[in-house]
């Protein structure tokens, strides 16, 4: 019976995971392609120093960050994935959304400041719960960069 | 050199495709796939343990096998009933095929008509057994089954099956709770033997049965009683198919003599008694 109790457990977690997490995702995919639209005139780049057609720019610096966790279901199939090995594709499409996000955070605050182009982009990633046992994990991905404005 | 005019065309980020770093497959579909994969290793594992403790259990010597305390199943008081169980098994001791074999037989007073061997060589027949017995022979017969099973090692066997799969239950689920061999004599005694199991010990049983009386009248008796009465016991539970058993106790080498010079042993006076009590009781 506690094992009929415990397995009814796990497969609502299961579900609910799956349902919400499903739906979190596709949602949050709409709005990434969206704001990717939005942002696309400034430009991105991973380059050190400013290239020649920034000379009249000044630089400042901007950053995004964005904090994920990971739903029971993403959980369950990467911790069989674990026994076989191999891409655990649930957590890619995870950390992608995030980097993403933390881009398109980074593009906004450079939009506000009338930049036309981030250059030496960098990311940063940090667990910051979910160091015990059995605990969902989150992750912060934090973009930052120069914001070119133009001086002129 | 000219500086770039602000109308000038601003760069733009590329269109990168989709697919690259998060693959688009349905994560539903790589979940089933791996829990087909988990739920198929842990069958084959289950399947190959199960096929090594069938035939690696019975190495395992019948004197470490774990002494039971019997609180748990009330003993018969009549004492006399006791002596001649033990004078019938007493008897079909030399006949067996392994004489060497240390049994311990127990008369418990339960009005369920069962009989049941388990670990250390104890055998446990109820006395409720007795109202489905005419003769010696037939009481012969079950005893001479239990012991067969006992013989055969079907008890460690079972055991070992109810802790490995208590062990992959246990690997799955992660619970820690192992009672197999804590558990109490009533769990042991409650071990179960397959149909192969059960049609071995007949075997054997039969055997040893002509070889202590000259002949295998009266060995149906049991199964015989027993197959007219309701189908829901618990007997059928544990003791599967009794028409085909019946059937092969009267094949081929087991034909009841019709010779009726072989006559049947009664039953003795303690036993008999005994078992007009239950009859009386059921009445």
């Amino acid at each position: 019976m506690a094992i009929l109790i415990q397995l009814g457990i796990f497969l609502c977690l299961l579900l609910l995971g799956y349902v919400f997490g499903r739906r979190a995702e596709k949602k949050h995919y709409q709005r990434i392609f969206e704001g990717e639209e939005k942002y696309r005139n400034i430009f991105l780049s991973s380059e050190r120093l400013p290239s020649g057609d920034y000379v009249f720019h000044h630089g400042q610096l901007v950053c995004g960050s964005v904090v994920i966790a990971v739903d029971y279901f993403k959980v369950i199939v990467a911790g069989l994935k674990s026994i076989f090995g191999g891409h655990l594709t649930t957590y890619e499409s995870l950390l992608d959304r995030a980097r993403r996000e933390s881009i398109l955070r980074m593009q906004e605050q450079a939009s506000k400041l009338g930049a036309d182009a981030i250059i030496n982009i960098k990311f940063e990633t940090s667990r910051i719960s979910g160091t015990e046992k059995k605990a969902t994990g989150s992750i912060e991905v934090l973009a930052y960069g120069t914001a070119m404005m133009d001086k002129r | 050199m000219t500086a770039p005019k602000p109308t000038q065309k601003r760069k733009q980020n590329p269109r990168i495709p989709e697919g690259i770093n998060a693959s688009g497959e349905h994560p539903l579909k790589e979940f089933l796939l791996l829990v087909f994969a988990v739920l198929g290793a842990l069958v084959a594992l289950a399947i190959l343990l199960s096929v090594f403790t069938k035939y690696v259990s019975p190495y395992y010597p019948l004197e470490w096998e774990p002494s039971i305390s019997f609180e748990e199943e009330p003993l018969e008081k009549n004492i006399i009933a006791q002596k001649s169980l033990k004078d019938i098994l007493n008897k079909l001791i030399p006949n067996s095929n392994a004489p060497g074999i240390l049994y311990k037989i127990h008369l418990v007073d339960s009005d369920i008509a069962n009989a049941f061997a388990t670990l250390g060589g104890n055998i446990f027949i109820n006395s409720g057994l007795l109202s489905h017995i005419e003769s010696e022979n037939g009481l012969a017969m079950v005893i001479a089954h239990e012991m067969a099973h006992v013989q055969l090692r079907h008890p460690i066997q079972a055991l070992s099956k109810t802790a490995l799969y208590q062990l992959i239950t246990t690997l799955v689920l992660g619970d820690s709770s192992i009672t197999t061999f804590a558990g109490p004599a009533g769990n042991l005694t409650l071990l179960s033997f397959n149909r192969d199991m059960e049609r071995d010990a007949d075997k054997v049983a039969i055997d040893t049965l002509k070889a202590t009386y000259g002949h295998t009248k009266g060995a149906a008796e049991f199964f015989q009683s027993m197959s007219h009465e309701d189908r829901g016991l618990e007997f059928f539970n544990t003791h599967p198919d009794v028409d085909k058993r019946i059937e092969f106790l009267f094949s081929g080498s087991n034909k009841q003599p019709s010779d009726l010079a072989q006559a049947i042993t009664p039953l003795s006076e303690a036993l008999l008694s005994l078992k007009l009590d239950k009859q009386l009781d059921t009445e």
